[in-house]
């Protein structure tokens, strides 16, 4: 099933591939990039997204100015912007990716500084080995007050970010007890915060015997990492993340096994996992095609990307926000539970809102249709138009038909028409 | 001695102020003046026998602009503009609309009563294709040092309008338009409707240009005057005409009728009705002005190197909010130190704000002004009203000075420094309060700092005063923003100084020392172009990138906007709001003068 994938007469890289491809690897893309797709092939295709073309140094200068506002909310604009416009797609898409997955929210850590160091860690890494990632996060300042490690202290250990590296970063439950949590909390004793950056207070340090997973020794905190990411079952652990980011909300077991036995081969790289992955019969499935609800992330970018378009990533963000996901405020350590959680009748009428500012209300982005779609003159050709841009071109008759009548209002009413429908909620 | 700022009035008390001995107080000329000089614009000068030549220097540098030309000799063979650069000045003037002296009196007149009389605001120009030729010419030239990414807008507007009208905007101008324009918005069954009303000269083009690009407005050609509404509705009025004249002064000039407006758009709520207590503070006796208004004119008026926007409104009258005022005539002010970037002066009291709250106020926001006095009195330990506000000389004066350039592991955004002054009456009573608050306030920000887990401030005894530092910075980026602050209180003697840097304070205190003063009257807010250029061009990165953010514009677009916004302030030496708030009628003065 992780087979490279190979497309034939039957079965070809089409807009419908492509458009899957770019809206599972990135935040969607424009008709235009997706025909280019379609021409370059499939595996062209797949390599452009590990191709980093961000300027770093220009980054990290603009995530200062960003810093020095000490506004959360000029972090989350910043960091939809970059989702909406960087060239990384994939680095962004997996930046956002480990967001979900070591949830830290700053309601409670308070500091828009530390929670920009943890995005551009998120980043760095986001595509690197989970060994590194799960070490940086560990010792990540943000992180490090989010699950109060700064009060883990020798003699009065505090096992809430133990708890939650088992639970939630890399092994899932059922797979450790409750011995094992009392016990590696220990091995993180004195790992805290000294003017808002990572210190190890020896003095703090519980240097005493602990057994983890059955094995016994004088553990740090190093040690109960590396024993973690070791166990089969993170592999299980991070594949099933992984599968229900990128394919099925619900993977087979032996999904699972196949993608852990990838991850483990290449060494818990991330990237060289995904490369896998996105090139697989598994990814470009008719299973995994529309198998997932867009977040309001998804829904926000992935209209706007389709069609070229540009707008204030301080407005988009709070659209999101409303419709239910404030990015760097996650509602618990668990993240966002996604999926059918992202829909209900306020949160739809929410993107329905959001799609009307945009296609009829005037908002700051006002697209030009008529540059993002061509100029397509009749209902029929207008509603192609508008399904081939919005939707992949991948309506069926029933979908076509109840669309014909608002196309004979014009093009405006149409696309908000087609990002209301059940096609446009799926990614 | 550092360069200071020029006074507001040409009354400086400070002997060596040579920049502001040029300056007239603005005001309104008076019929002799007029008659005396001939005066074909309207220039704006107190009818004070002291200031009647800077009002007369002022009237003549007005007519030392080129003469003007008559716009029929023009016809399809107007000079062409030296330079394409020279019509960059176009997108800035925008900015800063000008007139000329009228050609036709009996022209407009004729234009201005076919405005319905239900027409809630108009605008009148007397001469369009030379209104248009002044406006370039008063603009000057393109800066030499302009970036070039700005320089380049000019062939692109130039292009752009080139494409859309088929020949350059002076050509079609010219053709088309003859001398006067008038626009009016008339109050309408399902809103306002606008409408326009031009002499036209070729009416052939005229109407191509129509159908072109609105086609679907109504228009009519009456005796060679083009009748243009949005609807038929708006049409059928202007068809009709007014049944009374109209008043016109000569320039640009814009006619809003309060009345009219309150009938047709208003609910009987007055404007004042929607300000809380400290918006009714700031600008609450202008409002007030307003809501007694039966219409506001406003007359803009060209000259080489200055722009005037006068309006005239009602006053006060009888309106409680005049209680505010705390001294309704001439005043003094300290200077503004070199660096000064803006600073505003207004003639409140704050003490009578909240001896008066019930009156001044609306319910809620007597409470609100109840509720803050007791947190302010818990800090300060005295009644702020009654025992601290009662020994300070209102009003107070505020100024925000360019302190210059951080050092590099300062900051990113380098913020100026804010300045509040207030004169001392009762000084060591009030410096006893004040000098306790300070404690206060100070002992609260370390508690929530270590809350939050941030390191203390510290409190530092000044030679005059105290200032707060902030500890050494040790993290690993620049310093957040907060470390760009100093607050600091200072004195004097005759003067309390509070402001958010230590070096703001004693450049403020400097300035006191050396007991330059400006005279004004009424409110007035200043700002200085090149000052606040500098400003925005040290913190350009940070200002672009929320552009990016807040207006979803392209990083290049939001940059060229910081530049061209830049090279605009440049160009102003200055910009002064003035309004002159006693008496039976309201003079507000937007003084606009170039460098």
């Amino acid at each position: 099933m992780l087979s490279p994938w190979q497309p034939g007469p039957e079965d070809p890289f089409d807009l419908k591939r492509a458009g899957h491809l770019c809206g599972r690897a990135g935040f969607g893309a424009s008709l235009a990039e997706r025909q280019r797709m379609v021409e370059q092939g499939v595996d062209q295709a797949v390599a452009a997204f590990f191709a980093s073309e961000q300027d770093r140094e220009s980054l990290v200068e603009m995530l200062e100015l960003i810093v020095a506002q000490d506004e959360i909310q000029k972090l989350r604009a910043f960091w939809f912007w970059r989702m909406l416009e960087g060239r990384d797609r994939l680095a962004e898409r997996m930046t956002y990716f480990w967001h979900g997955h070591f949830a830290t929210s700053n309601a409670k850590v308070g500091n828009p500084r530390l929670m920009a160091g943890q995005w551009w860690s998120l980043r760095e890494h986001a595509l690197g080995s989970f060994d590194d990632l799960l070490g940086v996060m560990t010792r990540d300042p943000a992180m490090i007050k989010w699950l109060d490690n700064d009060s883990n202290v020798k003699g009065q250990p505090n096992e809430n970010y133990a708890r939650e590296l088992f639970e939630l970063f890399a092994l899932g439950r059922g797979t450790y007890s409750e011995r094992d949590i009392r016990e590696a909390a220990r091995a993180f004793t004195g790992w805290q915060l000294r003017d808002g950056r990572y210190h190890f207070n020896r003095t703090a340090h519980d240097t005493g015997k602990k057994t983890v997973f059955g094995q016994s020794g004088a553990w740090g905190g190093e040690d109960i990492l590396r024993m973690t990411v070791q166990r089969e079952d993170s592999a299980r652990f991070i594949a099933r993340k992984l599968l229900a980011f990128f394919v099925h909300p619900e993977p087979t077991e032996a999904e699972v096994d196949a993608l852990a036995a990838c991850y483990i081969e290449a060494e818990r790289h991330i990237g060289a996992t995904l490369k896998v992955l996105l090139r697989s019969e598994l990814f470009f499935s008719d299973r995994a095609y529309r198998s997932r609800i867009k977040s309001p992330t998804d829904y926000i970018l992935v209209l706007l990307r389709s069609l070229g378009g540009t707008a204030a990533a301080n407005d988009l963000s709070r659209a999101a926000m409303a419709m239910g996901e404030a990015l760097l405020e996650p509602p618990s350590v668990e993240g966002w539970q996604g999926e059918r959680d992202w829909l209900s009748s306020a949160t739809w009428l929410l993107r329905s809102n959001f799609a009307f500012e945009i296609f009829l209300g005037g908002h700051k982005f006002a697209p030009d249709l008529s540059e993002a779609l061509g100029n397509p003159e009749g209902e029929d050709e207008i509603l192609r138009a508008a399904v081939e841009h919005l939707l992949n071109g991948d309506l069926d008759e029933p979908g076509r038909r109840s669309l014909q009548d608002v196309a004979a209002r014009g093009i405006r009413p149409l696309c908000h028409a087609v990002m209301i429908m059940p096609e446009a909620q799926l990614l | 001695m550092p360069e200071k700022h020029p006074a507001v009035s040409g009354q400086s008390s400070s002997p060596d102020h040579e920049r502001s001995a040029a300056r007239p107080e603005v005001g309104v000329l008076t019929e002799e003046d007029q008659e005396l000089e001939g005066a074909e614009s309207l220039i704006l000068l107190r009818s004070e026998p002291a200031q009647e030549m800077d009002a007369l220097d002022l009237i003549k540098s007005a007519r030392t602009l080129p003469p003007r030309q008559d716009p029929v000799t023009f016809g399809h063979q107007h000079p062409r503009m030296p330079s394409l650069t020279k019509q960059l000045r176009t997108l800035i003037l925008l900015l800063l609309a000008i007139t000329v002296p009228a050609q036709d009196d009996q022209a407009l007149d004729k234009l201005l009563q076919r405005l319905p009389d239900n027409s809630i605001a108009w605008a009148a120009v007397d001469d369009l294709p030379v209104y248009y030729e002044r406006l370039l010419q008063t603009i000057g030239p393109m800066p030499e040092d302009a970036p070039p990414e700005v320089k380049a807008l000019l062939p692109l507007a130039q292009l752009g309008i080139r494409a859309a009208l088929g020949r350059p905007l002076e050509d079609a101008l010219y053709e088309v338009a003859a001398g006067p324009v008038v626009f009016g918005l008339v109050a309408g069954d399902d809103g306002p409707i606008p409408v326009l009303a031009m002499e036209v000269q070729d009416e052939g083009s005229a109407r191509r240009l129509l159908e072109k690009f609105i086609p679907k407005a109504s228009h009519a050609f009456e005796e060679g005057v083009l009748l243009l509404s949005q609807n038929e509705a708006g049409l059928e009025m202007l068809r009709r005409g007014a049944s009374k004249a109209r008043q016109y002064d000569r320039g640009l000039h814009l006619h809003l009728d309060l009345d009219v407006l309150r009938t047709e758009q208003g609910d009987g709520r007055k404007l004042l009705d929607n300000i809380d207590p400290f918006g009714r503070f700031i600008i609450g006796p202008l409002v007030a002005a307003l809501d007694a208004s039966e219409h506001i004119d406003l007359v803009i008026v060209p000259s080489k190197d200055q722009l005037l926007l006068h309006a005239k409104s009602a006053g006060i009258g009888d309106s409680p909010l005049a209680d505010l005022l705390a001294i309704g005539g001439q005043r003094s002010i300290p200077a503004a130190p070199s660096g000064t970037v803006a600073f505003v002066s207004l003639d409140r009291s704050l003490a009578a704000l909240f001896r008066e709250m019930d009156r001044v106020l609306s319910e809620e926001g007597a409470v609100q002004a109840k509720s803050f006095l007791s947190i302010a009195d818990q800090i300060l330990g005295a009644a702020f009203d009654t025992d601290l506000l009662a020994k300070l000389r209102e009003p107070m004066h505020f100024y925000v000075i360019d302190m210059g350039p951080g050092d590099e592991y300062g900051p990113k955004i380098q913020l100026p420094a804010f300045v509040l002054v207030a004169k001392l009456g009762d000084a060591r009573a009030a410096e006893k309060i004040l000098r306790r608050g300070g404690q206060g306030l100070f002992f609260i920000v370390n508690i929530e700092r270590g809350r939050e887990g941030k390191k203390q401030l510290r409190l530092r005894p000044q030679k005059n005063g105290v200032a707060v530092e902030f500890p050494d910075w040790e993290g690993d980026s620049a310093p957040p923003t907060e470390y760009a602050l100093s607050p600091a209180l200072l004195f004097t003697g005759e003067h309390a100084i509070l402001a958010s840097s230590k070096s703001g304070a004693e450049a403020m205190a400097a300035s006191l020392a050396a007991k330059e003063t400006l005279q004004m009257r009424g409110d007035q807010w200043r700002v200085f172009g090149p000052e606040l250029a500098q400003v925005l061009d040290r913190n350009f990165e940070i200002l672009k990138l929320n552009r990016i953010l807040d207006e979803g514009e392209a990083p290049a677009a939001a940059g060229r906007f910081f530049k061209v916004l830049s090279l605009v302030l440049n160009q102003i030496e200055s910009a002064n709001f003035a309004v002159n708030l006693a008496g039976e009628r309201m003079d507000w003065v937007l003084d606009v003068r170039r460098k």
